[in-house]
């Protein structure tokens, strides 16, 4: 049974979720604390999945609470439920909180944050990742988009624009931006997937407090000796570009075609992750063995999971829609989603394959049967076509 | 005696001399000048003398003998003497010398000489008494005075001139002085066209020690020797044309205080005509001298009230009052009216009457603009600060809200999903009931009863639910509450004073801080009940309020030491029949005796950057001292907390901030 502890210090606001949440009682254990140290008390006790924690308390404030929990217990879950919109509490919980719900929150929204946070939890199979990447607070940026991004920001008038492309620039600028946007703090009714909306919508203002406060943004230390940022960025925004064309072809919903570009940037920041926590066992499999299984077979053999699981799992626990979650976990084994017509994980899985055939590393080969089987054989020919145009047009810039 | 005696001694009588100069030693007061005739005849000037024969002196003296030729006289001398006045006789003696024939005397040639010669004596004489008064008079008179002959050499000069030219002898006139002067007589000569030689000018002469004077001259053909010399005279007027020049100095300068002041000046008569006007005034209005003397200055004022005023005005100057900075306008030509403030005060003359008015007009046009910017720039501050703080508070407010928001719709979901298992109970209450309205079993429905309860913990329902109703109902009365406050608080008002009751302005505001001071203090209200409705605006007192407790909270919030909640305690009461006061303190950790004469100061804050401009208590102190004629005062020892006292007159009497008269 999945443990969850509610942290509020207005009594009032715990009865009402005890009653709200009884009818599931049978499937969570809960139990409620009135501020921070009564809940780390009842969790020294016994450990807990996830924490759901209000934002401002006396004495000791939900920051506060899931610093330590993320220092005690790494694997928790950590959730904010807040009813405070303060910038700097905002700011200050970005880096310790997987997700912000926003006072009121209905009961709906509620279940369901904690039900996707716990089937996620049950993805991670590897519990060593598992507490690995619920752990990480901010992950590594690319060193020279990150002084673009204090040079542009320290400017006297910063030029959004400029701010939205250097952020798209980075993946890890890029997650935290999209995990900032879409937590609840900022009270949109949909999830934004475009940088250049996340950055709008957020404002200079915000931005320039992320950079400052050194707590969501952080750059690249190590050579892992890995594939650098660098380049996993740099293919990103190819194959990004090219599943944006294929979704485009596919559907008319703007947000999906926004949720594949993005997907498609972020694919691999299972691999950022891997590189930075697991330096050392992450090399090994980097190194690759010509044995007929796919790189995700290797990556499953030697960890239990492949990158895209690890990138989908932290994406998921900072709350980025189930669309690019979905792409970023089956990017390489898309027969593995259970997609019936189109999704992200179509355009992404697609613009991949044929980035990789194009490019003769094939690292990736198309899903040819799953393809086959969403009827999209036809297109291929015509997606190769503008897969290369598009490359061209890349490499010629 | 006889002082003016004149001994005339013919020539070769040396002998008789002698004889008469030891005689004469033995009368002992007198001398004797001696003349020859020839000197006699010669000399300009009368002389002493005595003769011996003191009876034919005495006749010649009382005219009982006019005329001596005796040469019976004891001495062998032969005397001739003419009487000329009481005091004076002629006496020609001839003395008898060894060469000279005592005959001869008797000649009648010698008689004729004699009365020729006496004469002519006796007409010298008196011409040189009247000369010799006239000499005395040109010499002594105070006026200086030259003669100068046609060849233009001086002929004759007094003391008087030779004092003014500061020198001692006639000689030492220079050529260049009398030049100089005489170059302008005969300018003036030309100039004046005149036929009389008579001329009268001030020249500028330079005197032989190099000094420049200043001398009034008349000049006029000599008396008696015609055109051809002139007598002239001088008058140094040097101390006369200095006192004129600094008067006219003076009066420049006092002219060009006058124009060059940046004030408008202008004088007026008694009926507001315009007498004289600075340059200043001139200038602003565009106008030239003449097209405003003799013009009333009402017909330069700006509008018909402007007119008005002044006339009333110009009623209290005449009878002696004195205005200042009273506001007008100028109708300046072509130009939009010039605001001004002036002065007023009335012209007195010698005899303490009010001849007229000095206005004295101020272009305050850029000040009023500036103060206009003031006002402005503060209710822009007033307005950014209580805007600040209402963005401030909203996030809290937002919360204040959202917490029982939260709670209230969480036991509505509760209450929902209790209603579902309600229904199961109370469907299977319906089928148990109708099965034994039925007469059918009844045990079966009963068993499915007795399963519905067990599965909706029907128990743990009615426990909770009347909690849950009780809570939504509390958290709902939290939200209307606060609303009520807010709307409280933001009422904008009319922006003037109005009848408040300061309890619930305060009980408002602090509900609006709840959240900002409830992990950290206590808030406890001590009100006065019947304290009186005080007349003030309402949103600004509630903003000077809001600014204080938030600040002691953020002081007890910021003791990073203190681990014990806070106390804040906001008392209200009736100073006097007047004033009522609204005290804040709290317990934090007071104010360094260092700073609390600048915690009112515009931009002073302790705060770091970004959390507040340092504007909140410099507008909270005007809005109390200025637009409330109230007190706001700091009472703080340090370590101790801090309590800020907010005094009210219970009447408004906000200041006038306009220009006031002044009698």
């Amino acid at each position: 049974m999945m443990r969850v502890i509610f942290v509020d210090d207005e009594p009032n606001i715990l009865n009402g979720l005890r009653r709200m949440l009884r009818p599931l009682r049978h499937e969570w254990d809960m139990s409620f604390a009135e501020g921070a140290q009564e809940a780390l008390a009842i969790m020294a006790d016994r450990p807990v999945d996830i924490v759901v924690s209000d934002m401002r308390m006396p004495d000791y404030d939900g920051a506060y609470l899931l610093t330590e929990v993320r220092t005690r217990y790494p694997e928790t879950a950590r959730i904010i439920l807040s009813g405070h919109s303060e910038q700097e509490l905002t700011i200050r919980s970005v880096s310790c909180a997987h997700q912000f719900l926003a006072k009121p929150c209905d009961a709906d929204t509620l279940r369901e944050t904690v039900l996707r946070t716990a089937q996620l939890r049950e993805l991670m199979v590897n519990h060593e990742l598992r507490r690995l990447t619920s752990e990480i607070g901010q992950l590594p940026s690319v060193p020279s988009v990150y002084a673009a991004l204090t040079q542009e920001m320290g400017k006297e008038d910063p030029d959004l624009a400029a701010v939205a492309s250097i952020v798209a620039a980075d993946m890890a600028m890029s997650a935290k931006i999209l995990q900032l946007v879409n937590s609840a703090f900022f009270g949109l009714r949909r999830s934004v997937s475009s940088i250049e909306h996340a950055v709008t919508y957020l404002g200079l203002d915000v931005i320039r407090s992320l950079v400052l406060s050194q707590s969501a943004f952080r750059v690249f230390e190590k050579d892992t000796g890995a594939e650098s940022a660098e380049i996993l960025t740099r293919r990103g925004q190819r194959i990004a570009a090219v599943a944006k064309l294929i979704a485009k072809d596919l559907t008319d919903n703007r947000v999906l075609v926004e949720e594949a570009f993005q997907a498609a940037m972020l694919h691999e920041l299972g691999k950022l992750i891997l590189s930075s926590e697991l330096p050392a066992a992450y090399a090994k499999i980097d190194s690759g063995r010509d044995d007929g299984l796919s790189r995700a077979d290797h990556e499953r053999e030697a960890l239990g999971v492949t990158h895209g699981e690890v990138g989908a799992y932290l994406l998921g626990l900072w709350g980025l829609s189930d669309g690019i979650i979905e792409a970023i976990a089956f990017a390489s084994e898309p027969a593995k989603s259970n997609v019936r017509g189109f999704a992200p994980v179509v355009a992404v899985h697609i613009a991949r394959a044929l980035h990789d055939e194009l490019y003769e590393s094939p690292e990736v080969v198309l899903a040819a049967d799953w393809v086959d089987g969403l009827d999209l054989s036809e297109n291929l020919a015509n997606w190769r076509a503008l897969a290369q145009k598009q490359l061209d047009t890349r490499n010629a810039a | 005696m006889f002082q003016n005696l004149l001994l005339l001694i013919e020539e070769g009588a040396s002998r008789l001399a002698r004889s008469l100069e030891s005689q004469l030693d033995d009368a002992g007061s007198y001398t004797v000048r001696k003349l020859t005739l020839k000197e006699f005849t010669q000399a300009d000037s009368p002389c002493d003398g005595v003769v011996l024969i003191a009876s034919d002196i005495s006749r010649l003296l009382n005219g009982t003998l006019s005329d001596i030729v005796d040469r019976s006289a004891p001495l062998t001398v032969v005397v001739a003497g003419t009487h000329v006045d009481q005091h004076m006789a002629e006496v020609l003696m001839a003395g008898a010398d060894d060469a000279f024939d005592p005959n001869h005397l008797t000649t009648p040639s010698l008689h004729r000489l004699l009365q020729r010669s006496i004469a002519r004596r006796y007409q010298r004489v008196h011409v040189s008494t009247a000369r010799r008064q006239y000499e005395d008079l040109y010499d002594n008179m105070p006026v200086a005075a030259l003669t100068v002959d046609q060849g233009g050499s001086v002929t004759r000069a007094n003391r008087a001139l030779l004092n003014l030219l500061r020198v001692t002898r006639e000689q030492d006139v220079t050529d260049e002085f009398l030049n100089g002067l005489l170059s302008g007589l005969a300018q003036l000569q030309r100039s004046s066209g005149r036929t009389t030689p008579e001329y009268r000018d001030r020249h500028i002469i330079s005197v032989p020690s190099g000094e420049t004077l200043h001398v009034a001259v008349f000049a006029r053909a000599h008396p008696t020797d015609g055109v051809n010399a002139m007598d002239v005279y001088l008058t140094d007027i040097t101390e006369l044309e200095l006192q004129a020049r600094r008067a006219m100095e003076a009066e420049n300068y006092r002219r060009e205080i006058y124009d060059s002041s940046p004030v408008m000046m202008v004088s007026l008569d008694v009926r507001t005509r315009i007498i004289d006007t600075n340059r200043t005034f001139l200038r602003t209005m565009g106008l030239q001298s003449d097209s405003v003397v003799g013009q009333s200055i009402l017909n330069f004022l700006g509008d018909a009230t402007d007119r008005t005023e002044f006339a009333r005005n110009a009623g209290r100057i005449q009878r002696g009052e004195v205005i200042r900075d009273f506001p007008i306008s100028l109708a300046v030509p072509d130009r939009a009216d010039l605001e001004c403030a002036y002065s007023a005060s009335p012209h007195i003359d010698a005899n303490g009457m009010v001849v007229g008015m000095i206005a004295m007009l101020v272009d305050v046009s850029e000040r009023n603009e500036a103060q206009r910017e003031r006002d402005e720039l503060h209710a822009q501050l007033q307005l950014t600060q209580k805007l600040e703080s209402i963005g401030e508070l909203a996030a809290g407010i937002a919360h204040e809200i959202n917490t029982p928001a939260q709670y209230v719709s969480d036991n509505l979901s509760f209450l929902r999903e209790s209603f579902v298992d309600f229904e199961a109970v109370l469907d299977a209450m319906s089928k148990l009931l109708n099965a034994v309205l039925e007469g059918s079993s009844a045990s079966e429905a009963a068993a499915k009863l007795s399963e519905a309860i067990e599965s909706a913990d029907l128990e743990y329902l009615l426990e909770e639910i009347p909690a849950s109703l009780d809570q939504g109902k509390a958290g709902i009365g939290k939200i209307r509450e606060i609303v009520l406050a807010l709307k409280d608080f933001s009422h904008p008002g009319s922006g003037n004073p109005e009848p408040t009751d300061i309890n619930r302005l305060v009980e408002s505001t602090v509900t609006v801080a709840r959240n900002e001071y409830k992990y950290v203090a206590d808030v406890e209200l001590a009100f006065e009940e019947s304290l009186p409705a005080v007349s003030c605006i309402a949103s600004a007192v509630a903003q000077v309020v809001l600014n204080i407790v938030v600040n002691a909270a953020h002081a007890i919030g910021d003791q990073s030491e203190r681990r014990d909640r806070g106390k804040i305690t906001v008392t209200t009461r009736t100073l006097d029949e007047t004033k009522v006061e609204i005290q804040i303190s709290d317990n934090g950790p007071g104010v360094p005796e260092s700073i609390q004469c600048k915690v009112f100061d515009p931009f002073f804050t302790t705060k770091e950057v970004g959390r507040g401009t340092g504007q909140g208590l410099a507008i909270s102190r005007r809005v109390i001292t200025e637009q409330h004629a109230g007190q706001l005062l700091l009472e703080s020892e340090p370590g101790e907390g801090a309590t800020f006292r907010i005094i009210l007159p219970i009447r408004s009497c906000k200041a006038d901030s306009g220009l006031e008269a002044v009698a």
